[in-house]
């Protein structure tokens, strides 16, 4: 197969960057996008040039360390799946394929592809610890958790923190990975001592990251290669106006009545 | 107390100064407007009661709960409500849209669309185009401030037919009221997915009412100028108008009469 590539080439976070055109020419079908890039890379160094920098790991969709807006999409065309998933049979022979990195404010470009996603460990870090028992191990069924809120929980939990959500979103809001964050936590006993200043810290983060607003378009549910719920973002809402409007903030003292 | 005071303030404040805040004040403010548009949509069908329904109805809102509040008092209160909300609604969308263009600074070269609708990329077109078209509304129809057709305050027909006999003022109603449909096709489900009301159980029903609600204002609120424009609703009548016009100068209570008929 053969592609024409428009790739995003910036040598740092201050510089500039620009598309740059690549012909790429013997890819197998059955070759994954990334080493369709690798292929590219390897031209590119036998070239003297300069390889393009992207992010990698795992290859087999469950790290979230690939990026990559494939035509706009975060990781591509397909749903439910990462960039390192993607298969070449997905693109036509001789398609132009235009290759970006994940665009928002709260993530500054490393090198070409590579974003520094930082904020989203910014966001889970403020989430906190939980307080769990220390001892000795516990019985495994000592807590019951319900099979479908165990699975809901699991659902959230899925989240590979790849920042797709954040990517897709036209506003650039980072509400589909919070909500999954807090959710998989909110949804089980163990998470409940701390469920609310958790919220009110992973959001609060995320503000402070400058991470946009939700307008519900459900871009990222799209984008988002767990298939992650927006249901998810509804919760997180109800959790975070009990948090900071609902649950009293003082809980001690006495009340005067004058 | 004062402290107290202010620390609920100061909750408050925090709590606006998130998005997730502000999307609450949007949703809240969006929903009383929700609500008004179904009170004034019904109020509109009036008209098919005829001339004097429609205009006793319009004289009714303003002695509506006369003894308490005064002669349009009622009205007045929800006026000021009203403001309040499309205040609230512009100033906190305005910010948001701020914050989003922050956190975006550079977009992708090769656009791509999946999920949104063309309802919920068009909320930033629609929206302040329903503001020009409200603002336009209140001067033709509430004020007379712009009077392109014959216009007596208080003779509701008279001015509803007279405007939509001219066929570029029926159109701008009909289409702007297309853009209000479009509006609320996002912006209701919307409103219950932000407010944290939306989950898997209930969200087929809440698309279903979002959908039906935006299309059945739609039609409620188009019939009037549609009806007139093309001829089908009788002209006024000068004699019912007169005996409104008299009895609104002397802010005197409307009788019903039985069969319909009202007089002062």
């Amino acid at each position: 197969m053969k592609f024409t590539l428009h790739i995003w080439r910036q040598a740092n976070a201050q510089s500039k960057g620009d598309l740059e055109r690549h012909e790429i020419d013997g890819i197998s079908e059955d070759m994954s996008f990334l080493e369709m890039l690798d292929l590219l890379n390897e031209n590119l160094i036998a070239d003297g040039k300069d390889a393009i920098t992207f992010d990698s790991d795992c290859r087999e969709g469950i790290c979230g360390a690939c990026s990559l807006a494939i035509n706009g999409r975060p990781h591509g065309p397909g749903k439910g799946c990462t960039t390192c998933q993607v298969r070449m049979r997905s693109f036509k022979d001789g398609d132009e394929i235009w290759v970006e990195p994940f665009r928002n404010a709260a993530f500054p470009i490393v090198k070409d592809l590579m974003v520094d996603r930082s904020s989203l460990d910014r966001i889970i870090q403020s989430g906190g610890f939980i307080n769990v028992h220390s001892g000795p191990k516990p019985e495994p069924n000592s807590i019951p958790v319900s099979h479908l809120v165990a699975e809901e929980a699991m659902d959230a939990s899925a989240c590979i923190g790849c920042g797709a959500c954040v990517a897709a979103c036209p506003n650039g809001a980072g509400m589909l990975f919070s909500s999954a964050k807090i959710s998989h936590l909110g949804l089980l006993p163990q998470g409940q001592p701390e469920r609310h200043s958790r919220v009110l810290n992973m959001v609060h983060q995320m503000e402070d990251e400058g991470m946009g607003a939700c307008t519900n378009h459900a871009e990222c549910q799209d984008a988002c290669p767990k298939e992650i719920s927006i249901a998810f973002i509804s919760r997180m809402n109800r959790d975070y106006v009990k948090a900071s409007l609902i649950e009293p903030d003082k809980r001690r003292g006495t009340l005067s009545n004058q | 107390m004062a402290l107290a005071r202010g620390l609920t303030t100061l909750r408050l404040l925090n709590f606006y100064r998130t998005s997730i805040g502000k999307k609450i004040v949007v949703a809240l403010s969006g929903a009383a407007m929700f609500l008004f548009l179904i009170a004034h949509m019904l109020g509109n069908l009036k008209i098919y009661g005829g001339q004097g329904d429609i205009d006793s109805y319009s004289h009714h809102l303003r002695t509506f709960m006369e003894d308490f509040f005064g002669y349009a008092g009622f009205l007045w209160i929800a006026r000021v409500g009203l403001l309040a909300a499309v205040l609230l609604h512009v100033v906190t969308i305005v910010l948001l849209a701020k914050q989003n263009r922050r956190a975006r600074p550079e977009g992708y070269r090769h656009k791509h669309r999946s999920a949104r609708s063309i309802a919920s990329m068009t909320m930033m077109i629609s929206g302040p185009l329903i503001l020009l078209y409200i603002i336009f509304h209140i001067l033709q129809f509430t004020t007379g401030t712009i009077q392109p057709t014959p216009f007596q305050e208080g003779a509701v027909y008279f001015n509803l037919w007279h405007a939509f006999q001219v066929w570029w003022i029926a159109l701008i109603y009909i289409v702007m009221m297309g853009f209000i449909c479009l509006h609320l096709y996002h912006g209701v489900w919307s409103m219950f997915q932000s407010l944290g009301i939306n989950n898997q159980d209930r969200n087929i029903i809440l698309r279903w009412f979002s959908t039906l609600s935006a299309f059945a204002i739609f039609l409620g609120f188009i019939s009037v100028p549609t009806l007139i424009w093309c001829d089908l609703l009788p002209p006024p009548s000068e004699e019912v108008m007169k005996e409104y016009q008299v009895s609104i100068d002397e802010g005197s209570v409307l009788v019903v009469k039985e069969g319909g008929r009202h007089e002062p």
